[in-house]
């Protein structure tokens, strides 16, 4: 019984030692933090040789946010387009690239026109990463200019179905100032066999008031896709005109799926009107 | 055996697992430290500014079962209202209320019904009575009245009828701070195809300043038992949670504040219905299915994501609590028990369930049987001074985890006052006087229900956060 207490005792000091120990270490650790560092104004490193630093630390980085955290730190400094170049390389040679997250980082860092430029530039790259991300950045852009459109079409012409969804906002972006909208592009994409394709070409088509594009997507309204309906129908509720009597039309069709999401999206339209003739009154953000 | 060798037995038996959980304790809160000085090196520099307002901030549905909530629903919605976030919307399942829950929310928030019948039933849902929606929040407000059929039904409704590829659970009694789900989004899209599920960081929010559903004062609750839950809160998150998640072996994503791809809910058939602890049965399930398909993933947790929750006031009702939580517990380990010791099933096989089953299930009754052999050896041994040394040291020891614990959490996330840290580090002394001795009679006592075959909620009472 004594040996066992004993051992108890023994192990347990041990155990306390090293939890001092820790205890010491986070609060050398802590005060380290609170203690802001002095530096003496104009002797530390140049902005230039900063940015160096924080793109080789990216480059050596091993998980997405320490190559996240530094990009931001080097963005912060006024990078050249060199420099971006090669931080957006160096975030997209990690191995679970997180693309949102860097079009957001840019877009955050960089100004408006200057962040299009950039991925306007990225969009005819051979390699596949560079190309993407050059497409995520331009797809919640309203217009593309239209001389991307080649490029653009030869991607939306690629066999990958998350290539083709990249492709297919920017794509239509470009035609923003045409007054006719591409009628034969979006018949095609509203037969794309990737009912992403078909969802995402459903939300676009809203931007085009025509009858053809009405009548596009009432035909997505009885998809096999839930996704699609669903976004066939939010995209009638925002053509003026056209898109309700389309969507009441609807009430006597055959197919109770097309039925059922017709009524849905008007439903929620006439909670939109209901809302917007009671004022800003009540609740908001 | 004699009646030396039988005490000998369980005095070896006992010293085995006190060396083995102090090590195994010490291992989980060396690794926290790693993880959070990495998260506060790391992630948490990276503005938040870059996705506030972004469209490339992926939209979340926002999912809170209310049952009988009338006192706290109103506060909890509006505070969801006043998010930071750029597109989410609310889906409030009332779970069959007797009591003003759907009355209150259509009166203040101007509902109006709708016909959305795309709530179906691939999930384990109960008969949808109605569905409604806000007329005057700028948020989507989507009430799914259902009838009454427990908090996993009325989650699987919610995930029924969310509309966006990330569902978050809150509970109907909890306040999230506004930016906290920002700070979820700022995790998960830095590692989007792995990331099934993160869990935010749940705290008490009983002696907090709370006004227009906001957690406008940080403070520790006066009462005794909302204190002591409150830095044990603390010391799971920060001592231990944080490290689960380093290792990949997140044991419970709490239903009180929990993020998930919704995509991954609905292959894993959504949350369990026959059974207590649903939050962390559908963990399980997460980490069985992801390996199982051999699909890399990664369940995450986000210390910095605060969500206020009601904690029990009284010990009748924490009690109550934690009785299921205990049944809950054993039930999920039983429900997996094939996965245990088993390396295919990675950390969660081969670390966490033999940690679960030697410290969480066998803890209690090691304890009380280390109570018994504490009487014998003052009673037959006369061994009082040696025991009070033993004792004194063991319980330093548990006093010193759960202060590197505090002070973890205080350096990193800083939430709290000095005179609140002060008071946490005062309670985790007295905490292990009594606290722990009702805890691990709890856990006994839900074990026995379990065994009988008890699957009940029990009643814990709500108070309106304005009280």
């Amino acid at each position: 019984m004594y040996l066992t207490a004993m051992t108890i005792s023994l192990a347990s000091s041990i155990a306390t030692v090293v939890g001092i120990a820790c205890v010491a270490l986070l609060a050398a650790w802590g005060l380290s933090h609170v203690r802001p560092r002095r530096r003496v104004a104009g002797t530390g490193p140049s902005a230039e040789d900063r940015r160096g630093l924080l793109i080789k630390q990216v480059e050596r980085s091993t998980t997405n946010h320490a190559a996240l955290a530094r990009a931001w730190l080097a963005l912060q400094l006024g990078p050249s387009d060199q420099e971006v170049e090669r931080l957006v390389l160096a975030l997209l040679a990690l191995p679970r690239p997180p693309y949102p997250y860097i079009v957001a980082l840019l877009d955050s860092a960089l100004d408006k026109p200057r962040a299009s430029d950039f991925f306007a530039r990225l969009v005819p790259e051979h390699h596949r990463r560079l190309r993407h991300l050059g497409l995520m950045g331009l797809s919640r852009k309203l217009s593309v200019d239209p001389a991307l459109r080649g490029v653009l079409l030869e991607e939306y012409r690629s066999e990958d179905g998350e290539a083709r969804v990249l492709a297919l906002r920017p794509l239509l972006a470009t035609y923003a100032g045409d007054s006719t909208p591409p009628v034969f592009l979006l018949r095609q994409m509203a037969a794309d066999p990737d009912w992403r394709v078909r969802a995402a070409a459903a939300t676009a088509m809203a931007r085009w008031g025509t009858m053809t594009v009405v009548t596009v997507l009432r035909g997505l309204l009885t998809d096999s896709a839930w996704r699609v309906r669903h976004s066939a129908a939010r995209a009638l509720t925002a053509v003026p005109h056209l898109g309700v009597p389309a969507l009441e039309s609807m009430n006597t069709h055959p197919d109770p799926y097309a039925r059922d999401v017709a009524a849905d999206a008007l439903d929620l339209l006439l909670v939109a009107v209901t809302k917007r003739a009671q004022g800003s009154g009540g609740v908001s953000r | 055996m004699t009646t030396s060798g039988l005490v000998g037995t369980l005095a070896a038996i006992g010293v085995s697992w006190i060396l083995f959980a102090l090590g195994f304790y010490y291992a989980l809160w060396v690794a926290s430290a790693w993880a959070m000085f990495s998260y506060a090196r790391h992630v948490m520099p990276i503005p938040l500014g870059i996705l506030r307002g972004s469209p490339h901030v992926p939209p979340v549905s926002l999912i809170v079962p209310a049952h009988n909530e009338e006192a706290t629903i109103i506060d909890t919605v509006e505070s969801l209202l006043s998010l930071d976030y750029p597109a989410y919307e609310i889906i409030v399942v009332n779970d069959g209320s007797a009591d003003a829950t759907l009355s209150a929310l259509i009166a203040r928030f101007a509902l109006q019904p709708i016909d959305r019948r795309a709530v179906a039933t691939a999930l384990a849902v109960a008969s949808v009575r109605g569905t409604y929606v806000s007329t005057i929040t700028g948020v989507p407000v989507v009430v799914v009245d259902t009838a009454n059929g427990g908090k996993a039904r009325a989650l699987n409704a919610g995930i029924m009828a969310a509309r966006y590829p990330l569902v978050c659970t809150i509970d109907a009694d909890s306040l999230l701070a506004p930016d906290a789900l920002l700070r979820m989004a700022r995790v998960y899209m830095a590692d989007p195809a792995r990331i099934v599920a993160i869990g935010g960081s749940v705290r008490v929010g009983n002696g907090c300043t709370i006004r227009h559903g906001r957690v406008v004062t940080a403070r520790l609750p006066r009462s005794l038992v909302p204190a002591a839950q409150a830095v044990e809160y603390i010391k799971t998150l920060a001592g231990s949670r944080v490290a689960w998640a380093a290792w990949n072996g997140v044991p419970v994503v709490s239903g009180a504040f929990g993020l998930f791809r919704r995509d991954i809910l609905m292959a894993v058939g959504g949350y369990r219905t026959d059974m207590p602890g649903e939050d962390m049965a559908l963990v399980f399930a997460i980490h069985e299915w992801c390996l199982r398909e051999g699909k890399p993933y990664r369940i995450a947790h986000c210390p910095d994501a605060l969500c206020w929750t009601q904690a029990p006031a009284t010990l009748r009702s924490l009690g109550t609590q934690r009785r299921r939580w205990s049944r809950g517990s054993i039930s999920t380990f039983w429900l997996y028990r094939h996965m245990f010791g088993r390396p295919g099933f990675g950390s969660v096989g081969a670390v966490l369930m033999p940690s679960m089953l030697v410290l969480d299930l066998l803890g209690p009754y090691i304890i009380f049987v280390g109570v018994l052999l504490g009487v014998y050896a003052v009673v037959a041994l006369h061994a009082a001074l040696l025991l009070a040394i033993v004792l004194g040291v063991l319980v330093s020891i548990e006093i010193l985890l759960g202060w590197l614990a505090l002070l973890l959490d205080d350096f990193v996330l800083s939430v709290y006052p000095t005179s609140d840290v002060i008071r946490q580090l005062a309670a985790t002394i007295h905490m292990t006087i009594w606290y722990y001795a009702l805890t691990t009679y709890w856990g006994i006592a839900g074990h026995i229900e379990w065994l009988r075959g008890h699957n009940s909620w029990g009643t814990i009472g709500r108070a309106s956060w304005k009280a």
